[in-house]
């Protein structure tokens, strides 16, 4: 019997768990930067510049741009970490990042919030993204117009039919509330309404596209370096196809930004340059995104 | 003044000092252990209390500019055009399945030629890829013809096995299709230039001859289609209406918000000058001279074009009224197809409803008042009762937590269903009826399980359990189980059923422990008056654990209800109260719950915001929930001691 009356604390300390997934993150970080920070100050010279926030950018852009960058200043050390654009405004207000990745503009409370921290960001459009609609591979429907899109994830339309295709309800597939591009879904192709609820909420752009391989009444938006995943088909908007080439006519089209403070280091400025550099959009176009017009 | 009368070391032996030290030191070691664990866990309830207790007079305050800015008046209008749509699309739905029922076979066809292609094209995907990438017109090389050659040449050896169905699962089964037509098929797809991705042309002619018979069946539909574009059509005035007033209000709240914004930061200026030294305080002075740049907003005077418009909304309102009397005139009296036919009944069911909602809107609009405050007591309830949990969004976040309860509790119930017959009976069996050896295997096998981290099992949920149910649902000869097939992978049901597995040990040692304290006597008693061994165990054994059991089964429920990981990865995260209209099937919706909204938004959510404090106002209630069911428990399992004695 002692076995229960032990077991109150346990249950207790599982919602505690909870939370933790998210304070460890800080206490992990934390620590983390604690040790490694004065290591690395120890190497000679050694340099570091750590970058934060969107996971559209973080996944494989500024990744290969820090790459390509460090074969110029070899002394120079990153540290990425993508945990979505929102992360982004606040490590750069109290200085743990000197640069900021975001898929979204920045909202005026964060720019306050940093203001009021004594932080003035500046901004600058690396590349755009383009988000591209995807649906399983057996679906006959491969175009369709910027209306019915809204219309769907919205949830005004709910069946395959009724858009032209093989009856079959519509499951919707999107990002979680805190991603960027959940809101620049919802400016970009759904005039700001709100998601129908039926929607699903996803943790990452793979499994966006994961389920919707999987299931054939899937529809999802994915950025345009996961638009090749397997078993989805891009679905073609009001006539224009989601390819690099028409990156102009094209409608779900976003910027993708970086942030840096004003009175920055020369060293992450530099980095920043040499992102919007020819160098550095040829990287971006080969990954998918698209270089600024 | 120590009493040493009752020591058996004599007094100044060195022992003696050495062992009460050493003694009181292991002593103050371990009572310090055991008060720590109790001062943390207070510590978090204190952290959950504080966090989440400045919820509701901030929610309160949103929802009063919600109120003030005119989101609210626009929603009253909106929530008409909401429920306009979807009785559009339903009819929109009748009528797509009546056309839809005369080409089934054109469909089918179409979809194994679809099929077909897809078979193929994934088969050469490999060879396809690295040729598109080798002849990319803007990579800086021409590709060597060597290259090319070798590229081409595995291309058509891929297209070659997958043609003979050599390669992934095979080629696909076409019963729709002849032996000719599939032939003909795979010929024109060999034909294809290896870098080309077009339909070959008799996917075309299938696809057109599908559009040939859907035109065809339509025709004798073309009045019914008519009403339904006059029916949707009637809201146009009223969607125009409120797309403009949303822009209009939307502009409001968010002036509004950015100058709450500007005097919060004047304020933390102000704070910090008064502390300042006197360089820093000038500089900090011009910072709160430049603070604010806004006006506050006047919210009557912004509202008033809104409201200068009812007349027009009014309108609006009529037409759309019009356009459902008229519709429901026009409308056939019965289609053939069975699915169109109950379309159309749902359609003739909720127009009473819809006919009174869309009249009394223009009361509602009219007798809204901007400046009525929202009490707390509306705040609280509407947390708790509301079905929507609306985050992130341009236009206002709700917070609503019943669609979350009620996942999960249905994802618990499944659990449950799964896990009490298992742990149970496992439990009744190894106590009872096995023998030694077998008791020696069962119990730490089973025991076993808990063992397995739970992201492990919402990993195994995904990739095998979700995968493996979606495909043997779609099996026609399990057709008749409601909700087959399923449609999501990630659904109650498979988060139930990797729940259940979770809760399964808990269960069974603690019922099996349950079933071992009954009295020997029993058991012997009615052995005596000649019961057998299975009328002994379920009328004598089990009712003299059952509250233990009860007990038991309590304790995995509080387990199944906080589990985190595998709800997150496995329920398929839809914020929305389940259709029960499915019956059994219901099982087999996706579900968001209460743990996985918390971890799911936590980690991103502004420090402080309303968002994070309502997500603590979550993680409270969980608390209570899981503290209530362990807190019933024990009351159980004391009512089962006393029984003993």
């Amino acid at each position: 019997m002692d076995v229960t009356s032990g077991s109150v604390i346990p249950e207790a300390v599982q919602l505690a768990d909870i939370y933790s997934i998210f304070l460890m993150r800080i206490i992990i970080r934390s620590f983390f930067s604690l040790l490694i920070v004065p290591f690395l100050g120890a190497v000679a010279g050694a340099q570091s510049i750590s970058i934060k926030g969107s996971d559209t950018l973080g996944a494989k852009l500024v990744p290969q741009l820090a790459e390509a960058f460090k074969s110029m200043h070899p002394d120079v050390k990153f540290e990425i970490a993508a945990e979505g654009s929102s992360t982004a405004f606040p490590a750069l207000a109290n200085g743990t990042a000197q640069i900021g990745m975001s898929s979204r503009k920045a909202k005026p409370e964060e720019i306050t919030a940093a203001r009021a921290k004594g932080v003035s960001l500046n901004e600058i459009v690396v590349c755009h993204d383009m988000l591209v609609v995807i649906t399983n591979k057996s679906n006959q429907i491969k175009a369709l117009t910027k209306d019915q899109v809204a219309k769907i994830f919205t949830g005004q339309v709910k069946d395959w039919s009724e858009v032209g295709g093989t009856p079959g309800p519509i499951s919707i597939y999107t990002r979680n509330t805190s991603s960027g591009t959940y809101r620049d879904w919802q400016t970009l192709a759904m005039r700001g309404r709100n998601y129908s609820s039926s929607s699903l909420k996803m943790a990452s752009t793979e499994q966006i596209a994961q389920e919707v391989a999987r299931n054939k009444n899937g529809i999802g938006y994915v950025g345009f370096a996961f638009a090749k995943a397997p078993g989805v088909t891009n679905v073609i908007i009001n006539g224009v196809k989601p390819i690099a080439a028409n990156a102009g006519t094209y409608i779900y089209s976003r910027a993708c930004y970086l942030y840096v403070p004003q009175n920055g280091d020369a060293l992450s400025r530099s980095f920043v340059a040499f992102a919007s550099s020819p160098t550095g959009e040829e990287i971006a176009k080969k990954i998918g995104f698209v270089p600024n017009p | 003044m120590p009493d040493t009368s009752h020591n058996p070391v004599p007094s100044g032996h060195p022992f003696c000092r050495r062992g009460r030290s050493t003694e009181g030191l292991i002593k103050a070691f371990f009572g310090g252990n055991a008060a720590l664990t109790i001062v943390i866990l207070v510590l978090i309830i204190l952290f959950l209390l504080r966090e989440g207790v400045g919820f509701f007079p901030e929610y309160r305050t949103e929802l009063q500019n919600f109120r003030k800015s005119g989101l609210e008046f626009v929603d009253i209008a909106r929530k008409d055009l909401t429920a306009h749509e979807q009785m559009g699309s339903l009819l929109n739905r009748a009528y797509f399945a009546q056309v839809n029922s005369n080409c089934r076979e054109e469909m089918q066809r179409l979809e194994e030629a679809t099929a077909i292609v897809n078979y193929l094209g994934e088969a050469t995907a490999p060879a396809h890829d690295a040729l598109v990438q080798v002849t990319d017109a803007e990579s800086n090389s021409p590709p060597t013809p060597e290259l090319l050659q070798k590229l081409s040449a595995q291309y058509r050896k891929r297209l070659a096995d997958a043609l003979s169905g050599r390669l992934g699962k095979g080629f696909p089964p076409t019963p729709h299709l002849s032996r000719t037509e599939q032939q003909l098929l795979c010929d024109q797809i060999a034909a294809r230039d290896p870098l080309s991705t077009d339909d070959p042309a008799f996917a075309n002619e299938l696809q057109a001859s599908l559009a040939a018979k859907r035109e065809l069946s339509a025709a004798p539909l073309i009045a019914f289609r008519d009403a339904i574009d006059a029916f949707q059509s009637s809201s146009s005035a009223l969607d125009v209406l409120v797309s403009e007033t949303s822009d209009t209000v939307k502009a409001t709240k968010e002036a509004a918000v950015l100058h709450g914004i500007q005097v919060r930061k004047r304020q933390t200026l102000l704070d910090a000058a008064r502390t300042a030294k006197p360089d820093l305080r000038s500089q900090l002075e011009a910072d709160i001279a430049a603070a604010v740049t806004t006006e506050p907003v006047d919210f009557t005077a912004a509202m008033a074009p809104v409201l200068a418009r009812i007349p027009q909304f009014k309108e609006a309102n009529a037409a759309m009224s019009a356009g459902l009397t008229e519709v429901s005139e026009k409308l056939p009296l019965s289609l053939s197809d069975e699915k169109a036919d109950r379309y159309l009944k749902a359609f003739r069911a909720a127009t009473p409803a819809m006919a009174a909602e869309t009249a009394d809107t223009v009361g509602l609009l009219e007798g809204w008042r901007a400046d009525v405050p929202v009490g707390i007591g509306m705040t609280i309830s509407g947390f708790i009762s509301g079905r929507d949990w609306i985050t992130g969004g341009e236009w206002q976040d709700i917070y609503g937590i019943l669609p979350l309860f009620i996942g999960s509790l249905m994802i618990s119930i499944i659990a449950l269903a799964i896990a009490i017959p298992f742990g149970v009976g496992a439990a009744i069996y190894t106590n009872q009826l096995a023998g030694p050896r077998q008791q020696r295997f069962v119990k730490p096998t089973i025991e076993f399980l808990q063992a397995i981290p739970s992201v492990v099992l919402g990993f195994v949920g995904i990739a095998v359990l979700g995968t493996l149910l979606q495909e043997v649902s779609t099996l026609d000869s399990l057709s008749w189980i409601p909700g087959f097939p399923i449609q999501q992978r990630l659904n109650m049901f498979t988060a139930g059923c990797l729940l259940g597995l979770m809760a399964i040990p808990t269960i069974f040692t603690l019922s099996e422990d349950a079933i071992n304290n009954v009295p020997a006597a029993f058991a012997e008693a009615s052995d005596a008056l000649g019961a057998s061994k299975l009328q002994t165990i379920f009328r004598v054994i089990v009712p003299a654990a059952i509250s233990g059991i009860l007990a038991a089964v309590l304790l995995g429920l509080g387990r199944v209800i906080g589990e985190t990981m595998v709800v997150l990865l496995v329920a398929g995260n839809r914020i929305q109260i389940p259709d029960f209209t499915d019956g059994i099937g219901t099982v087999f919706q996706p579900a968001h719950t209460l743990t996985g909204i918390i971890a799911q938004e936590l980690g991103e959510v502004p420090f402080g915001s309303v968002h994070y404090r309502a997500l603590f106002v979550v993680g409270i209630l969980l608390f209570v929930i899981v503290l209530a069911i362990n807190w019933t428990a024990q009351r159980l399992l004391r009512r089962f001691r006393i029984s003993q004695h």
